[in-house]
Formats: C-alpha cells, structure tokens, sequence
C-alpha cells in the first residue's frame, strides 16, 4: 500500500504563504508564534541600519526575525545540499564567506579569502555536497579565479581554478553536475580603489562553461556589447540558463539585458523585450531565478522597480510586476516566487495574478538575493 | 437652415475655446516657469559648461606656465585650479549619466583617499623615466586623472621643497597631461548631458535620481566631509586629511560651493516642482534652511584645517554642522514625503 506523500517543505511554505496573504489582506502583518519554534526558510544579507550588517532570515510566515550580526556587508550565497548549512558570502570586496547552521541559527565558520583575494559575493555546490566553488579576484593581478573548498574538511581551499579573465560573479552547476556555468561581469575592482570600476573602457564580458574537475573552459559565449557585464544567472533542470546584464555605457542607450542559453545545444540569444519594459529595467538586473517546476523564471530590478516573469523556454515575457527596489527572488514549488526588497518588503507573486502580494514588511534592507535553506 | 445669430456666438465661442485647448495641449500650461524637470536640465547644463570652462582654462594656463614658467603664472595655475575645484563641487551632486560613464566622477575626484594614493603614484611617476603623456595619464587610473593628482603638484608642501617642485620638468608634463585629460573628461560630461537629454526630459524617473542625488550630497556632507573629518563620534579623532581638499587648504570652500550648487542648480526645478503639488510653504522653509547653512560659512576659513586647530573655528564648525544636519532631516524628511521619493536601498548601491 502506497504511503501518503509527505509534506514537503515548499508545500509548507505555500500553505504558510496562504495564511500569511490571508492576514495581510486583514490589513496587518503576521503575528509570529512563539520564537522557539521558529526557523528560517530562507536566508538573505541584511542591513539593519546605521551601517550594521547581518545574515538574516525569514520563516514560512514571512516572519524576519533571524539576524546573525556580522562584520562585512553580505551579498549572495548557496545552501549546502542535503545539510542543514549554508555560506553567505560578503559583497565585493569583501573577505569573508560564513558558513552557517540554519537548523540551530549560528555561524559555524569565517572563511576568509586570504591576502590578496576577495570574494565576489557567489558561490555553488557540487551535486556530492561536498565541494564549494566561489568567485574571487586575485587583485593585484585583476584575475578572477574559481576558488574550491572542501566543506568536509573545514572548507579547506583545495584548488584555484583559472577563469582567463575579469569579474566572475554569479555561478551554477550545470544539470550534468560536471560543468560550472559562469558569469562573467569583465570589470576590473581592487581594494586600493574601494569600490570604482576601473576598466570600463577595456571590459570583456562573457559566460563560461567550465568542467570543474579540470578547470578547462569549454566555451564561452560574449553579450553584444563589450559593456554588458554579465552579472547573475540560473539554470534550469533541463539546461536552460539566463543571464542578467548590467550596462556600464551610456545612460540614454537601451541595449538587452537579459540572455537564454541553451547549454544543450549551446544557442545564445539576448531576449530583446520590447524597448518601453527594457526601458524601464534602468540598465540593472539583480536576482536572476528559474522555477524548478514550471517554465517560468524572474529577473529582478531593483534599479527599475520592475520584477519581469519570463517564459523561459520562449524567452518571452509574461508579466511585468512594479515593486520599489526589488532584489532578491526565490522560487516556490508552486510556480510562484518569494521577492525581497532593500525596502523591507517579501512578496509572493505568480503568472496567474496580475499583482503581488505583500507579505510582510519590516525595518530592515533585504540585501540583493535570497538563499532558500 | 439659417443658424440663429445666437448660435453663431455659440459657435464661435466654442471654436474660440478649442483653438485655446488645442494650444495649450501644443505647448503644455500657460506658464513662464520651465517643467521641474527641464528646469533641472538646463541648470546642470549651465553647471557642466561651466566646468568644461573652467578645466579647459586650467589646462591652458597649465600649458601657458610650462611654456614659460614665472610666478604670477604659477599662481594663475593655482588659481584656475581653484575654480576648476569648485565649478566642479557645485555639480558634484549629479551621479547619475554622463558622470557614470567610464567612472568619470571619480577621474575628476578620487576622494577618499585614505591610502594617499594620489601622492603615491604622483611620487611614482615624478621618479621613473617613462614618458609622460596624455596616453599615459588616460590609462594609469582615476587617481592620476583629476583635481587631487593636479593638487598635489600645486600645493604639496613636501614637493614645493624638493627638487621636483615645479616647473621641474617632469612635474610640469605631468601637470600638462593632467589638465588636459580633466579638460578632455568635463568636455565629454557636456556632450554626454546634452546627448541625454530627450531620456532625462522624458523618463519621470529622472526626477526621483535628481532629488536622491541630493540627499546622497547631503549624507556625504555630514557624514564623510564633516563628522568624520571633525571626529565626532566616539572613538574618533579629528583628522584633516580625511577632507577633500587639504593640501590646498580648500576643504571647507568646497563643502560651501557644494551647497552653493545645490541652491543654483537644483533649487529652481525643485521649487518648479513643489508648486505643482501646493508645497511652496514647504520650499520656502527649505529655501530659508539652505540659506541658514551657507550663512554658517561666514564664520569659517576654507581651510579645515585652519578651523580644526582653532577654539571659535570649531565653535562655528559645529553650528555648520547642526545647520547642514536640519537641512538634511528637512529635505529626506518631510519634503521626501511630501514629494513621495523613495530612495531604494538595492537601487542606490548595486552589485
């Protein structure tokens, strides 16, 4: 006789959003059950004002009330699969990645990117939970470089691998679990200079595939224009990627910012939206997310306002949602996305409703991405 | 069918006020006032010509010395880079468009500065034999490409006494290509201002940027250019190098040309804009504070340094500081409500 399937932990957060939506539509946000039984859903970095900066989290409810304090502005990270550990990574240049205990809520670890080096703000697991890959600057040199660690053994840097060029940000593992797909941005930083970009002049943006048992990049394929920094992207189960740009040239030019790859068969297209919603985007994307069950993905701008729900499989846009400084995306089992905003905010939107919901909101920025754990 | 005569008035009447509608949906309300936001255009305009002017007088007067060097050149030298400091700091507050591109805020002022870096590379270019040009100045980073790298070949003390000053050779090429590069960057901001302007006049967008570029002046201000400067907060020492101009001695007369452009440049199209939603009380409150913080600079020197190591000096430096902080509470305060302008928290500093 076939078990009942259990609840699964997204379904949770859904019927915990149902409520939630319930009790904002009576006009006032959730009111949290005792804190012990609480724990967070999903992490983000945060900053709490006055220049503090934390890890936080939120639960099911939307309730934020999780914050690790730590010392360096934070910007994305990645869950440990099949653990109960996350690493948030500090924003360029930052140099630190926490490794945390979401289930007990500590910090574990500081790994710190060592003399020299500076994270970008990203990193992935290997399908085997063991190794971590993350982006960093060797910054003297201006080499960007995929750094990977062991998490069994205390994370642990094992090996650098070579990117051949500048900026490496947001990074995934393909669905075949050998390949990295990496966004390249091409803008050179160094911490002498804080944060100015200092090569917008030279920039050589692309995506990499690299086989991250070698290190040997398999291709790459560059946006239209060399000041497309190629940012923030996800893949899909069945091999479709997105990227998301930033334009570094001029103010009154509207280029793509959004590109499909089809790892597959290797075909890159920019997504030309139609010019009044790219318009809009203000040359800047954030979070860029797919759904793992539905064809559906988000990118966010927080620059624009604007969180576009795409078609991914088309390439074609479905929707168009006006949030205030939109960032941070997380997908639901559902089909629906959990959006953050530096204004507080956590929304829940889908292609079925025209607007989002509001969720929660509270008196802390919620800093660029979200972190499902 | 004969009309009736009354009718006809009618009619008339009628065509009489479709032709006015008709005009004034052609050219928009009958007003002298500019719209807020091509006010703000034409203001930051007339603030970028005057930069361009400025650097563009620098870099002559720059070539003028070196060609044949004397005192009363060396002084206009000195001078023109005065003026180019402060036409700058008068539009210092834009930081969005034409100043983005190619990090072009920071080739004008690369500030802060906490490394020295300026005089370091200044030191590294003096003492090594590669030729200096204006290529060379173009691809060695922001902080050879503005205001503090000329600074410290004009004002340095330790320089003036070294074997280096000007119009030593190097010095002077260097001088040179300097000046000309930062003539070069504040022409391309011109042509870049105007090259944007059909996107600024018509993305509303823009008017939320132009009024957050001042709260973001605003926040420097107090925060970086004065509080840290001051060493007012626990823990902190009063520290004059941390200000923008201090080997010139120029640091606080740039805080004031700041707020002096602020009040030319960006008070007009705010005033425009805060009567078209009835808050002229409001503006004039606003008005009247800005006024009251440039005031405060009467009491002062324009050097920070100067004011730092002096009893009535720092007297009056902390009531600039409490005028520049009520400024700032009023405009990100109530007239931000008033106006409904956000100011993003991903939206203002992305990655």
């Amino acid at each position: 006789m076939a078990r009942p399937h259990p609840i699964s932990r997204r379904r949770f957060i859904q019927a915990g959003m149902a409520t939630l939506t319930t009790g904002a539509l009576l006009g006032g946000c959730a009111i949290p059950g005792p804190r012990a039984r609480l724990r967070p859903d999903f992490i983000s970095a945060v900053d709490l004002g006055d220049h503090r900066h934390a890890i936080g989290g939120a639960n099911a409810l939307g309730h934020a009330g999780f914050n690790l304090p730590v010392g360096e502005r934070c910007h994305g990270g990645c869950n440990r699969p099949g653990s109960h550990q996350a690493v948030v990574f500090a924003r360029r240049p930052g140099q630190h990645a926490y490794v945390l205990d979401t289930r007990a809520w500590r910090l574990q670890q500081a790994i710190a990117a060592g003399p020299g080096y500076h994270f970008y703000g990203h990193g992935v697991f290997s399908h085997d939970e063991r190794l971590l890959y993350a982006t960093l600057n060797e910054y003297d040199t201006g080499q960007g470089l995929i750094r990977v660690y062991d998490a069994d053994q205390q994370y642990r840097a094992v090996r650098d691998l070579s990117v051949d060029g500048i900026g490496p940000h947001e990074l995934r593992l393909l669905p075949d679990g050998d390949h990295l797909l990496i966004a390249l941005g091409g803008i050179r930083t160094h911490p002498d200079y804080g944060r100015i970009k200092l090569n917008l002049d030279t920039m050589q943006p692309a995506v990499l595939m690299m086989n991250r048992h070698t290190g040997a990049i398999i291709r790459r394929w560059q946006p239209s224009d060399s000041r497309l920094s190629c940012r923030h992207l996800d893949i899909s189960d069945d091999g479709v990627a997105l990227i998301g740009y930033q334009y570094q040239g001029p103010a009154w030019n509207n280029p793509p910012l959004i590109a499909r790859l089809d790892t597959r068969d290797g075909q890159f297209r920019e997504l030309h939206l139609e010019p009044a919603t790219q318009h809009q985007l203000r040359h800047y994307t954030a979070s860029v997310v797919i759904s793992p069950t539905r064809p559906h993905a988000i990118v966010a701008s927080p620059w624009g306002g604007r969180a576009l729900l795409l078609d991914y499989r088309r390439g074609q846009l479905l929707r168009a949602f006006q949030i205030d400084d939109v960032s941070g995306a997380l997908a639901e089992a559902d089909g629906g996305f959990l959006l953050s905003t530096g204004l507080g905010c956590l929304y829940r939107v889908r292609a079925d409703r025209p607007e989002p919901i509001l969720l929660d909101r509270q008196a802390v920025h919620w800093d660029h991405h979200l972190i499902g754990v | 069918m004969i009309a009736h005569p009354g009718h006809m008035t009618g009619y008339r009447k009628a065509i009489r006020f479709l032709g006015a509608s008709l005009m004034l949906v052609l050219i928009g309300p009958v007003s002298a006032e500019p719209a807020p936001r091509q006010q703000w255009y034409q203001s930051i305009e007339t603030g970028y010509r005057a930069l361009a002017d400025s650097a563009a007088a620098l870099s002559q007067s720059a070539d003028n010395y070196c060609d044949a060097p004397d005192p009363s050149g060396f002084e206009t030298v000195r001078r023109h880079w005065r003026s180019a400091l402060l036409t700058w700091q008068a539009v210092r507050f834009v930081d969005f468009g034409p100043v983005e591109r190619d990090s072009r805020a920071w080739q004008i002022q690369f500030w802060p500065d906490p490394r020295n870096l300026v005089a370091h590379k200044a030191r590294g270019w003096l003492k090594s034999t590669r030729d200096i040009n204006r290529d060379a100045v173009a691809t060695d980073g922001v902080a050879v490409q503005g205001l503090p790298l000329l600074e410290y070949l004009l004002f340095d003390d330790q320089l003036q006494h070294s074997s280096n000053a000007l119009p030593a050779a190097r010095t002077c090429a260097l001088l040179s290509a300097v000046s000309a590069h930062l003539a070069t960057t504040t022409a391309g901001i011109v042509a870049d201002w105007r090259a944007l302007a059909p996107t600024y006049l018509q993305d509303a967008r823009y008017t939320t940027d132009t009024f957050n570029a001042v709260r973001t002046l605003l926040d420097t201000l107090q925060d970086k250019r004065l509080e840290a400067t001051m060493g007012v907060r626990s823990g902190q020492q009063a520290n004059p190098y941390l200000g923008d101009a201090w080997r010139s001695g120029q640091s606080l007369a740039a805080m004031r040309a700041s707020l002096g452009g602020v009040q030319r440049y960006f008070l007009p199209g705010l005033s425009a804009l805060m009567a078209e939603t009835g808050q002229s009380d409001l503006f004039r409150r606003l008005q009247k504070q800005l006024r009251a913080t440039l005031a405060a600079f009467q009491q002062l020197p324009d050097s920070l340094t100067v004011a730092l190591d002096n009893e009535s000096d720092y007297q009056a430096l902390q009531s600039l500081l409490v005028q520049v902080s009520e400024l700032r509470t009023l405009l990100a305060g109530p007239v931000a409500d008033q106006l409904g302008m956000v100011r993003g928290f991903n939206a203002s500093d992305g990655d």
